[in-house]
């Protein structure tokens, strides 16, 4: 039983992996412990009887390292577990972030680093467990620290007086809001195919759900 | 999206085949039915991001076999679409026992 594995708490753990002090950053502890409490990281629950708060098992920490990271882009943790869960999901959640940070050095004023932003896109882009290999991290600084309680898209999209119509159209759609995405797009003035591809594809979602809507007013 | 629905039900109707469309079924069916206009009155075009295929045709099934019913009965139901299928959303899949006609009986009567 001396191999039994007890873990440590969420907040040695973020030390260790990203040598921060999560009592000083409500910000981030909230949303680690969102990504607990929905079973993105598993975790014993008995450890909690225990110990009286959640411990992560060491070959967690994988885990708990990347989904932080995925977290910095994607707010909802909902959105963090399916990247974890679903391929198709996490390729087109991989279009999105190419887009959203290749070919830029920062993102709202936190430095990009561009051999990182590289080699997390080209890891989460392949077919690697999430669970097994670490992804790099492409922020000089955790947005979640540097934010508060805003997260990545929702700070970028408090900037839109300065946004270009590309960048205000991805924020809006990886937000979930289809019909500011749209109007965005509708201005959008861009070469960049990438962006132009994005365009065609919250053009035709925004459609079908416009379509969908009429249907439901149909059926009413 | 309707032309698909409309031949969905077609087929449902003629083939015999297929499997039946049970008490339990229409339940859920229902279900999904009501998520959808709830969903859909949170916010404006919520309905078509948060609802899969599948979810999609199980409200079409609910929709369709309430007003199949209702053109069957002698008088006119009482209740809107969306009530009707609440009545039957509110059902338990598991322990309901009668018929789905019963069910859609229920749900006309409100």
């Amino acid at each position: 039983m001396a191999s039994l594995d007890k873990g440590m708490s969420v907040a040695q753990a973020i030390e260790k992996l990203f040598g921060i002090k999560l009592t000083k950053h409500e910000g981030l502890r909230n949303k680690v412990n969102s990504l607990m409490r929905n079973r993105v990281i598993v975790y014993n629950a008995q450890l909690i009887v225990e110990r009286k708060s959640r411990g992560v098992p060491r070959d967690q920490l994988t885990t708990l390292h990347n989904a932080v990271i995925i977290q910095a882009l994607l707010s909802d943790p909902k959105k963090v577990k399916r990247v974890f869960e679903e391929p198709n999901f996490r390729q087109e959640m991989v279009k999105l972030f190419s887009a959203l940070l290749l070919e830029r050095r920062s993102i709202v004023d936190i430095s990009l680093l561009k051999p990182e932003v590289l080699k997390f896109l080209e890891v989460l882009s392949g077919t690697a467990c999430l669970r097994e290999v670490k992804l790099a991290n492409p922020f000089e600084t955790l947005p979640q620290l540097v934010l508060g309680p805003m997260d990545l898209l929702q700070a970028i999209l408090a900037q839109t007086a300065s946004l270009s119509n590309g960048d205000a159209m991805m924020a809006h759609y990886l937000n979930g809001n289809l019909e500011a995405a749209w109007e965005s797009a509708q201005k959008m003035n861009s070469n960049d195919p990438r962006l132009q591809q994005y365009r065609d594809l919250v053009a035709r979602e925004y459609r079908a759900a416009k379509e969908f809507d009429d249907l439901l007013d149909f059926l009413q | 999206m309707i032309r698909y629905f409309f031949v969905f039900l077609a087929f449902v109707s003629m083939n015999s085949i297929a499997a039946e469309i049970d008490s339990k079924t229409l339940i859920l069916s229902c279900r999904e039915y009501v998520a959808i206009y709830d969903r859909r009155g949170e916010k404006s075009l919520l309905a078509s991001i948060s609802t899969s295929p599948a979810e999609a045709m199980r409200a079409g099934i609910c929709r369709g076999m309430l007003e199949e019913h209702a053109k069957h009965q002698r008088y006119s139901c009482g209740n809107q679409w969306y009530q009707q299928a609440s009545v039957i959303a509110n059902q338990d899949p598991e322990l309901y026992q009668y018929s789905k006609e019963q069910l859609l009986d229920e749900a006309c009567d409100g």
